[in-house]
């Protein structure tokens, strides 16, 4: 279906022919399309200079740009306008983010946060600090011998003391898709905010905030074939203008007096000083790319390899498979592990032969515990990965196999 | 389709049939009662060792462990018990630091090469990315569980 993709991405297109490079860590983080590249250069070739703040051509371009850029993302996830678009440095800032200004205004002392245990570190350890500070009760939504969160432990769990839930779209660590449109429209009944990590989702599939009436939804620009040092927290207007500020400094002020100071409206009261210009343009070159490629061909392609790969794996009977069993409840990761050989063995031998894996516990340590591991081997996929690529890793698997077992 | 080696060195001479047998060796792995483990961490992978050492006076009768291990930590483990079992604190503490020469693929004197005759497969460990640390897991662990026993 995407044949000649691979020729956009330069580390790919130019790696030696006679080295294989089978590039299966894409939930770590994509490699970047040519266009992405390109544009860094471009930007501080023709317009370098600091945006909102000159009243010269150049400024007002570069403003210009940050601004196009944003309103890119706005279209990319339909959000209703670009002012509930902020840049933060990735997802993990938009969530500190949220959980400060959320305890400065609104949480308080026994109020309930509720997560779930496969949150990455960056949705969870937030929570958990800010849990720590004022008093309120961070609960967790486990799941069951699926992997999955049933239903009726979100029905336990969310109550009306629940303020805030945050939950990820798809699992980094087991690859589990959350049914995040169905827990947000609970949450909402039991009067939370509905917050979603959509880092493992945005590049996969199609996201429209609107349609999942999530209050707040966070990711970050690398995983999205965008530059490293960007990420988004889209928030509703009227949420966002409630929220006092996260960062202090330039550029989120009004009126700044020596005792006092008024701030700036939303979104620059949250994005305190100069920004990361470049890659908000690098951002939005990435999601026109995923635009022209299509987020539902890319989602077919990718569920695609997922199934291919996984229907390979399944029959070995000395490879266990983390995550749903059904791949409709699934993204485009494959966690495993192999009989007797640990993760980190599996995944040095595969660099061996030129396959990049993730193996370790994918910071979700909690969720490791749960499930009573220490560690798996991370297999992610993107559109630009190919069968060959999985018939080659299962290849490696059966080395190691009649090798080592 | 035949699977490419893209490296100079052959990876099935680290992951051998020595090391395989290294990791199988079941003896020293088990929990000693009456004995605080000490215990040794990697947090970047999430390895943990529990090393139990039963110490007489200068001399470490027996050291076992348990711990949730790769093959080379495991291995690694293994060998460090049966090349240290019965010998004293001193030797141990000089031995730890030939083995880490060992492992930084440094020269090591007439008498370590003689105790690490049968090492060789951690000589090549470096050639891993990341991987030492697994092969020093144990023996930092023990250097520091001894280190605490020394009065200075």
């Amino acid at each position: 279906m995407f044949n000649n993709i691979r020729k956009d991405f330069p580390l790919i297109n130019n790696h030696p022919k006679d080295k294989r490079l089978v590039y299966f860590d894409n939930a770590a983080t994509t490699h970047k399309p040519k266009n992405v590249i390109d544009i860094i250069p471009r930007y501080y070739s023709l317009y370098n200079s600091s945006h909102h703040r000159g009243i010269y051509d150049l400024s007002v371009k570069s403003t210009n740009i940050y601004e196009t850029s944003k309103n890119d993302i706005k279209n990319f996830i339909n959000a209703k306008s670009s002012e509930e678009i902020i840049f933060t440095k990735n997802a993990t800032e938009a969530l500190n983010l949220l959980a400060y200004s959320l305890s400065k205004q609104y949480l308080k002392k026994d109020d309930e946060i509720v997560i779930s245990i496969m949150e990455h570190h960056s949705n969870l350890v937030p929570w958990q600090q800010l849990s720590k500070k004022i008093g309120s009760k961070l609960k967790f939504l486990y799941i069951n011998k699926d992997h999955m969160i049933p239903e009726s432990e979100i029905k336990r769990k969310i109550t009306n003391n629940t303020k805030v839930l945050s939950i990820v779209h798809i699992s980094n660590g087991i690859g589990t898709l959350n049914p995040v449109k169905k827990i947000i429209e609970y949450a909402h009944s039991k009067g939370a905010i509905a917050i979603v990590d959509a880092s493992q989702s945005i590049p996969h599939i199609p996201i429209d905030v609107q349609d999942l009436n999530a209050d707040f939804l966070a990711f970050s620009g690398h995983k999205m074939y965008a530059p490293f040092g960007i990420g988004v927290l889209y928030g509703k207007k009227e949420l966002l203008d409630e929220l006092p500020p996260f960062l202090y400094g330039g550029d989120m002020i009004e009126y700044v007096y020596e005792h006092d100071t008024t701030f700036a409206k939303t979104p620059t009261k949250f994005e305190a000083g100069t920004q990361n210009i470049e890659s908000a343009i690098g951002l939005s070159e990435a999601v026109n790319y995923l635009k022209k490629l299509d987020m539902n061909k890319i989602n077919k392609w990718e569920m695609e390899l997922t199934s291919y790969a996984l229907n390979k794996l399944k029959p070995l009977d000395y490879i266990t498979i983390y995550g749903p069993d059904d791949l409709k409840n699934r993204g485009s990761i494959i966690s495993f592990n192999m009989d007797d050989i640990h993760p980190h063995d599996l995944s040095s031998i595969f660099n061996h032969f030129g396959i990049c894996v993730r193996s370790g516990n994918h910071c979700t340590q909690p969720l490791m515990r749960y499930l009573k591991i220490n560690s798996t081997v991370r297999a992610s996929f993107s559109f630009y990965n190919t069968k060959n690529e999985i018939d080659y890793l299962i290849d490696c698997i059966r080395e190691v196999k009649r090798r080592l077992i | 389709m035949s699977i490419r080696q893209k490296r100079t060195f052959n990876i099935w001479d680290i992951y051998n049939d020595e090391l395989m047998s290294m990791t199988k060796v079941s003896y020293n792995q088990h929990a000693m009662e009456n004995i605080n483990p000490q215990k040794g961490k990697f947090p970047n992978c999430g390895d943990e060792i529990d090393l139990y050492i039963e110490l007489e006076g200068d001399i470490i009768r027996d050291i076992s462990f348990k711990g949730n291990l790769c093959l080379i930590s495991k291995a690694s483990s293994n060998y460090m018990i049966d090349l240290l079992k019965g010998k004293s604190i001193d030797y141990a503490l000089n031995a730890i630091d030939a083995f880490y020469h060992l492992t930084n693929e440094e020269a090591l004197d007439k008498e370590s090469s003689q105790v690490f005759k049968s090492g060789n497969i951690f000589k090549k460990v470096h050639k891993l990315h990341g991987r030492i640390n697994c092969a020093l897991l144990p023996w930092n662990t023990l250097k520091f569980a001894l280190n605490k026993t020394r009065c200075y």
